[in-house]
């Protein structure tokens, strides 16, 4: 921009403003108009001086800035792609040739590379993002997992587990139901002579009871055995 | 409101997979219960009945009567020195369905599974009812037992044609 506001070409002998050095410090005057500031500066010493001046403040920022962006890459990875991508709009912008669409797929670069490379590192990166993405879904499905879970164990019938598991210490009760019990008479109706009822326990785990009822008759019990 | 079907989503997966489990268990220890309901569910039980003759002509238990050895070695039995198989039976006896059974002695036996009740199957309690008739159609006995699945059940004291004494043990299993 020239100091009159316009980026017309100058009339011979007619002055330069800073911001006119300072475009065409920065390379971004028009050529006609670029020609022109040369010529002036060729007769100027003081503008010379000045436009050399501006060129060194120029080169400190850029320097400084430059550093900067390294220390934030190495000290925030992070950064790094965000810093490429704001890289790559300022040249964008700067050579204001290349293409929307070209841009936009070098913006979306990394993020296709990432996905289209594949392996284990690439797998496990998506898993990562997803979780990052999904965080607060993450975190309410384990706090809801907890909470069943307490509520599991608070209320949940755990004695019939216990029981069904194989290998654990059967209850005493349990264990006194499956103990094998002799033979009960539960009636007995004998309608001639009379009945004994004898058990016979089981010798071993290998063994079975017995009951036995014995049937006597009357004749039987009646005869008189020798005196 | 995506935000919210994601986290119903989330809760659901959660409990789901809380859940399953627990109710896996849950049928696990059903099952394994569901022995004990499939037993006192028991709608027959086998039962072997063995008909002995006891004597003291000659010496040793028959062969035959092996699971009953040792038994009849103990009081009452041990009064007679020999022991004779005489007829085995082996029959299905339905669940509340009188098996009637004609004895070589000419006795009548009736044997009704009442049902069955217990933990392991070994140990299974049955509850059987026996009625005993003489060969005039007589009844001489009836009564009910509970025992445990193979335990036997001994009833004697009858005479025998030829000399000895008659008796008949039974013995069932819930399968």
């Amino acid at each position: 921009m020239s100091g009159q506001g316009s980026h017309g070409p100058k009339q011979p002998g007619k002055s330069f403003s800073d911001a006119d050095l300072m475009m065409y410090a920065d390379g971004e005057l028009p050529a006609d108009e670029a020609r022109a500031v040369a010529d002036w500066l060729a007769a100027e010493p003081a503008a010379r001086l000045k436009l050399e001046s501006l060129r060194q403040v120029g080169e400190a920022v850029r320097t400084y800035t430059e550093l900067e962006t390294d220390r934030a890459e190495v000290e925030v990875p992070a950064f790094a792609d965000m810093w490429s991508r704001i890289e790559r709009r300022i040249h964008a912008n700067g050579a204001g040739q290349r293409a929307p669409a070209r841009a936009a797929a070098e913006d979306r670069e990394p993020v296709r590379t990432r996905r289209e490379s594949g392996g284990p590192a690439g797998w496990w990166g998506g898993v990562r993002r997803w979780f990052e993405d999904h965080r607060g879904h993450v975190l309410t499905g384990a706090i809801s997992a907890g909470a069943a879970c307490a509520l599991m164990l608070a209320l949940g019938p755990t004695g019939e587990v216990q029981i069904a598991g194989e290998g654990k210490r059967p209850d005493p009760v349990q264990r006194a139901v499956l103990a094998s019990q002799p033979p009960e008479v539960e009636d007995l109706e004998v309608y001639e002579g009379s009945g004994t009822i004898l058990t016979i326990e089981p010798e071993g785990k290998d063994d079975s009871g017995a009951a036995v009822i014995w049937i006597s008759s009357d004749q039987e019990q009646n005869r008189e055995g020798p005196i | 409101m995506t935000g919210f079907r994601s986290a119903a989503a989330a809760v659901a997966l959660a409990c789901a997979v809380l859940v399953l489990p627990a109710g896996a268990g849950a049928a696990y220890a059903q099952g394994e219960g569901g022995k004990d309901g499939a037993q006192q569910a028991a709608t027959a039980a086998d039962c072997h009945i063995f008909e002995i003759k006891a004597s003291n002509e000659g010496n040793g238990v028959d062969p035959e009567l092996k699971p009953l050895a040792r038994k009849l070695k103990k009081p009452p039995f041990s009064s007679w020195k020999a022991f004779k198989l005489l007829k085995r039976h082996e029959k299905k006896v339905e669940r509340m369905k009188a098996l009637n059974l004609g004895l070589v002695t000419g006795s009548k036996l009736a044997l009704l599974f009442r049902g069955a009740s217990g933990g392991q199957p070994s140990k299974t309690r049955l509850r059987l009812t026996f009625t005993l008739d003489d060969k005039n159609g007589k009844r001489k006995l009836d009564g009910t037992i509970n025992l445990d699945s193979g335990d036997y059940s001994l009833i004697g004291g009858d005479s025998i044609e030829g000399g000895g004494t008659y008796i008949v043990a039974v013995s069932c299993t819930v399968p």
